[in-house]
């Protein structure tokens, strides 16, 4: 996830490293608080007690929480439930990934993928939960029995990208592992 | 009346019997020591499982255990961590301060409390005994179905973990009640609501969130079971169920749950922060706002641990501004105890070294959850081993660090002997520095994608970051050895002290430590220190040879009645056996067995009503006359059945929900043909319309009730072939078990001058009769909507 | 008791809304209801929600034991029902 290589990775990453520094700050901003309180007594005695419960509980938290709430739902309308033409079908079973393409071929354990290009990926399981996750692409997306999920993922370049699964199914689990390889002539349509 | 004799007399009427007697204890005190030393054992062995992931993880390819081993480790240590030591700890702790602080003399059903403690011991030995023989469960401390259902985990391993948490929950249900009842009812004469002490707020507001918190996660449990050994596929989507309702259920448990364990732990925090800071709680009313806001807000939540499931983002959207907003009535709290630092003059001492823990750790748990509630940045860390920390920092911040506090703070009281600090710093900053480093550097091995629950990895990197990580588990277990041994040595070689060792003035204080059995020698009345009391200046300060508490108005603290509590016996243990018999036939399959365990609970059950005393108005001292509870206007047993009736109700709602769920979202629907009720439907209907009728002559009409539903199970046709029918069928058995327990209620009753608890209870389940015998209705409707 | 249930008035009215909300964009979206249509039953819902909101708030204005507590819980439980939901006015319905 630190490595985004596709635009719905750059977005989340972007996110994360505005939390970090945010979160950084508030966590070293608190401490300091608590820490000048317990160590210096009575430093604190001239703030009204309002001044605390309203201002901390209030005033600070509410603004931050809403700009970063409001800007993670508006990069979230714009990457989740959408769609693309180019559709690949995953399904995950106990131990392995299926992939199958718009040609009508299929693949196991190796995912190909148009480079530079939306892809719509259509997963499903015929036996428990499984989750798809390139890390370095995107999201994960469950594989439920009985729904079909989709997610829509894109790579800049062509390049290997690792992939698992990422919900715990079975002692089979750690070896779900595939390779999502980005083609730049894919030619599977 | 000399102190002296005062306190012969009330212990000989309130003490525990030695010897085999022990097994009779009903004393809050003695059951809630109990509650938190056997959840610190649990502790331990979660403690040693957590040790084994480490050594598990501290290397690449590590051949130290087979994955399937592994599963039950970290399921096991999930399980134990939540189940069997956060929740079980703090019920210990309230069931031991709650009526001290609150100027009771034992809490308002003491059996019920031994009842619990023996149904927790039981269940949770049922878990460690499977961890032994090897046959745990290992599908994960969510369980998730279809990999926990029959055909993925095929031996008994999930259905230990579903029998057995389900007959721990009887002790936290069990617990909730209690602790509602008697916050509201058993208090120091005069004090009101907003006067009482904070920690009280807290656990009603935790005891609340209980009632309703358990309920989805037990019916869930028992669908599960249903589907697992009668084929009733409620989670099996090639048969209309649906995966995702147990997730539904499970969550709708699991996130007011984490709150659950926090709360507590806040309360302690409110409690100390203001001895240590020399001033008055800071905000009282703030605070009991927020507590209120944040045990609603945390039923808000569930779905943030199911934003990959596919959910639309809309609906995602309502449970991520509502996990982010639950950090405002938690900042609220955070600043009402800065603020109270600030109008006062902190001193230092061990208690507020933890409380430092928390604030460090509990912090950066709660921005990382604030991250985590982000729905794409979710996505990412989701499953991995940022999530790990994350929960570790919550809950080891947010709960450990408080009952660590609370541990230097209350041992005290609990043994009579002041801290010796040797090796308190040491401890602390042993365990402080531990787990930060176990925990810290795993942040960054799950954003570099280090998913959780794996055995085995290949990434060199991601090698040096577990290796810390192991380090430090190691580091932060010897940690928690000297922490042992320290308290050990306090309790051992401590120097005894007069009353109110931190000068800190609750009520619990105001009596001699280590407390004797009866806690008050009289019942504090308005303002009361402890040499007072003990002189007999409060009320029921003349033994009568009954165990007599004051009853108080819910509100305004007003005395009302006096409450006259059982005497210690064996009917909490015997029923608990007879509870396990019922948990244990269900596990080892031997189906006929069951129905006759279950019978014994309830004629043990019955045997409990025996000993009430004659209602009577009594002297309480100070010139006052009071009812006893059996002459009372409200007395403390008809509140809990409200209670009782409410718990059920979240239940039965939730069934309702999970048919609804599976006709709206399960593939696979309507089904082929429609299981309808018939005319059987309109008998159990007509028999409830009696009872409502005639609550107080509810036997018959509810015989007819049962006969009807009977019927209706009779005929019902393909339970195993689709959800529909077996949800219908769920709900039949939910309404002829409700019927069934009117019909005995209503028997036991008719012996009875006082018929209100029966008539209640008449009442609901007639509800429920109309509400399941009408809902194939409105399932159909709904599924063919959908469809 | 009434003052007790007064001071939890306001979020239990917030769960009602926040159920009912949910429930019916799970149920629209199931059966297909049509987009504009679904978004407005969904903001009906939500105003509905924060105006039964304003019922407790002013019952607790005339403060007594708790009243300071019940009026900060209304009008933070009203705040939560127009928060918690107001993603029904700029997302996509389904
Ligand atoms: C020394 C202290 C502890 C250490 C070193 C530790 C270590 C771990 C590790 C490494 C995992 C991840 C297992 C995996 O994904 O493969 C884990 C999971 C977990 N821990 Fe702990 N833990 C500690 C204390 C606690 C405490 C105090 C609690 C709760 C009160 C707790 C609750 C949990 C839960 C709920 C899980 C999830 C289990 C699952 O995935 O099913 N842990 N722990
Ligand atoms: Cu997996
Ligand atoms: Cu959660």
């Amino acid at each position: 996830m630190l490595f985004p290589a596709g635009p719905a990775a750059q977005g989340i990453a972007t996110l994360w490293w505005w939390m970090f520094w945010g979160g950084a700050a508030i966590f070293a901003l608190m401490l300091a608080l608590f820490l000048w309180l317990l160590l210096r007594p009575a430093a604190g005695q001239g703030i009204p007690a309002r001044w605390w419960i309203v201002g901390g509980g209030l005033v600070f938290p509410l603004p931050v929480l809403a700009a970063l709430t409001g800007a993670a739902l508006w990069l979230g309308e714009g990457t989740l439930g959408g769609t693309a033409p180019t559709r690949i079908e995953a399904e995950a079973r106990m131990w392995q990934w299926q992939f199958r393409y718009p040609d009508g071929s299929a693949t196991t354990d190796v995912l190909h993928l148009p480079a530079g290009r939306d892809v719509e990926i259509v997963v499903t399981s015929p036996d428990v939960i499984h989750s798809f996750w390139i890390p370095r692409l995107g999201g994960k997306i469950d594989a439920i029995p009985g729904h079909a999920n989709r997610i829509v993922l894109r790579a800049d370049a062509p390049g290997e990208y690792g992939g698992v699964c990422a919900e715990y199914c079975g002692t089979g689990h750690v070896d779900m592992s595939f390779t999502a390889v980005a083609e730049a002539d894919w030619g599977r349509e | 009346m000399t102190p002296i004799r005062r306190h012969k007399e009330l212990d000989r009427i309130w003490r525990t019997a030695p010897g085999w007697g022990r097994l009779a204890a009903v004393n809050h005190t003695v059951i809630g020591k109990r509650f938190m030393l056997t959840a610190l054992v649990f502790f331990a062995i979660g403690g040693l499982l957590a040790m084994l992931i480490r050594i598990q993880l501290a290397s690449r390819q590590s051949e130290f255990m087979e994955p399937g081993t592994y599963a039950q480790v970290f399921t096991m240590h999930g399980t134990i961590m939540m189940f069997l030591f956060a929740i079980p700890f703090f019920e210990g702790l309230a069931m031991y301060l709650l009526p001290k602080m609150l100027g009771a003399r034992d809490m308002a059903f003491p059996r019920l409390s031994a009842y619990g403690y023996w149904c927790y011991l039981f269940g949770g030995s049922i878990l460690i005994a499977a961890l032994l023989m090897g046959a745990a469960p290992d599908a994960g401390w969510f369980m998730y179905a279809p990999l926990s259902s029959a055909t993925y985990s095929p031996g008994i391993n999930a259905d230990i973990w579903l029998l057995g948490i389900t007959f721990v929950e009887i002790s936290a249900l069990s617990a909730a009640v209690e602790m509602l009842v008697s916050i509201l009812m058993l208090r120091a004469g005069g004090m009101s609501l907003d006067r009482m002490p904070i920690f009280g707020w807290y656990m009603l507001v935790v005891a609340g969130m209980m009632l309703v918190g358990f309920p989805p996660l037990i019916l869930g449990s028992l669908l599960l079971e249903a589907e697992r050994a009668f084929g009733l596929p409620f989670f099996d989507p090639t048969r209309g169920g649906d995966p995702l309702l147990w997730q539904h259920l499970f969550w709708l448990f699991g996130h007011p749950e984490v709150y659950i364990i926090f709360l507590p732990a806040a309360g302690v925090l409110s409690t100390i922060i203001p001895v240590f800071s020399r001033h008055r709680l800071v905000g009282y009313r703030a605070i009991v706002a927020a507590i209120v806001a944040m045990g609603f807000l945390s039923f808000g939540l569930w779905v943030h641990h199911m934003y990959a499931t596919g959910i639309p983002h809309l609906s995602l959207s309502f449970f991520s501004i509502a996990s982010a907003l639950v950090a405002v009535p938690t900042a609220v709290q955070i600043f009402s105890w800065l603020a109270t630092m600030a109008a006062g003059r902190p001193r230092f001492s061990i208690p507020m070294l933890h409380v430092f823990g928390f604030m460090f750790v509990f912090v950066c748990g709660g921005l990382s959850g604030v991250m985590l509630a982000m729905v794409p940045f979710d996505l990412q860390a989701h499953d991995t081993h940022f999530v790990v920390a994350h929960m570790h920092y919550v809950l080891v911040g947010g709960f450990v660090f408080p009952m660590m506090a609370a541990a230097y703070y209350w041992l005290p009281h609990m043994t009579g002997r002041q801290p010796v600090q040797h090796l308190s710093h040491a401890a602390f900053w042993t365990i402080f520095a531990g787990f930060n480093l176990t925990f810290l550097g795993m942040h960054l091995t799950g954003l570099l994608g280090m998913t959780r629950r794996v055995h085995s990895y290949d990434d060199p990197w991601w090698e040096v970051l577990n290796f810390i990580s192991s380090m430090g588990g190691f580091v932060t277990t010897i940690g928690f050895a000297l922490l042992a041994l320290d308290l050990i040595l306090l309790m051992l070689f401590g120097r005894p002290f007069r009353r109110d060792p931190w000068r800190a003035g609750t009520l619990e204080w105001a009596m001699p430590t280590p407390p004797p059995s009866y806690a008050f020698a009289s019942i504090p009345m308005g303002d009361a220190d402890g040499p007072s009391l003990a002189a007999g200046k409060g009320l029921l300060a003349t033994p009568r040879g009954e165990m007599e508490t004051l009853g108080v108005d819910p509100l305004t603290g007003r005395p009302e009645q006096i409450v006259i509590l059982p005497k210690p016996t064996f009917l909490p243990l015997l029923t608990a056996l007879a509870t396990g018999g019922v948990f244990l036939s269900l596990l080892f399959k031997l189906y006929l067995l069951a129905p006759v365990f279950a019978v014994a609970v309830v004629a043990l059950f019955l045997r409990w009503t025996a000993a009430m005393p004659a209602p009577a108005v009594l002297d309480a001292g100070q010139g006052l006359m009071l009812p006893n509870h059996r002459a009372a206007r409200l007395p403390p047993s008809l509140l809990a059945m409200r209670f009782i009736i409410a718990a059920d109700g979240a239940a039965f709602a939730s069934l309702v929900f999970g048919a609804g769920f599976l006709a709206i979202s399960a593939p696979g629907w309507p089904p082929a043909d429609w299981p309808g009720f018939g005319w059987p439907a309109w008998v159990a209907v007509a028999g409830a319309l009696a009872a409502l009728a005639l609550p107080g002559r509810a036997l018959m009409p509810q015989v007819v009730t049962v006969a009807g539903f009977a019927a209706i199970l009779w005929h019902m046709e393909g339970v195993q072939d689709h959800a529909a029918p077996a949800s219908l069928a769920a709900l039949a058995t939910w309404g002829a078990v409700h019927a069934g327990i009117g019909a005995v209620l209503a028997g036991w009753a008719a012996g009875q001058e006082d018929k209100r608890l029966s008539v209640q209870w008449q009442r609901y389940a007639a509800l429920v009769t109309v509400v399941a015998a009408t809902f194939p209705l409105l399932l159909r409707l709904l599924a063919e909507g959908a469809a | 008791m009434r003052r007790l249930a007064l001071l939890i008035a306001g979020f239990v009215i917030w769960s009602a809304a926040f159920l009912a909300v949910y429930a019916l964009q799970a149920t629209g979206c199931a059966i297909g209801m049509e987009a504009g249509l679904l978004r407005g039953l969904l903001i009906l819902c939500v105003a509905v929600g924060v105006a039964a909101g304003a019922v407790p708030l002013w019952l607790a204005r005339r403060g007594g034991v708790l009243g300071q507590s019940a009026t900060i819980a209304a009008a933070a439980a009203m705040a939560s029902t127009l928060l918690t939901l107001s993603g029904v006015f700029w997302l996509g319905p389904c």
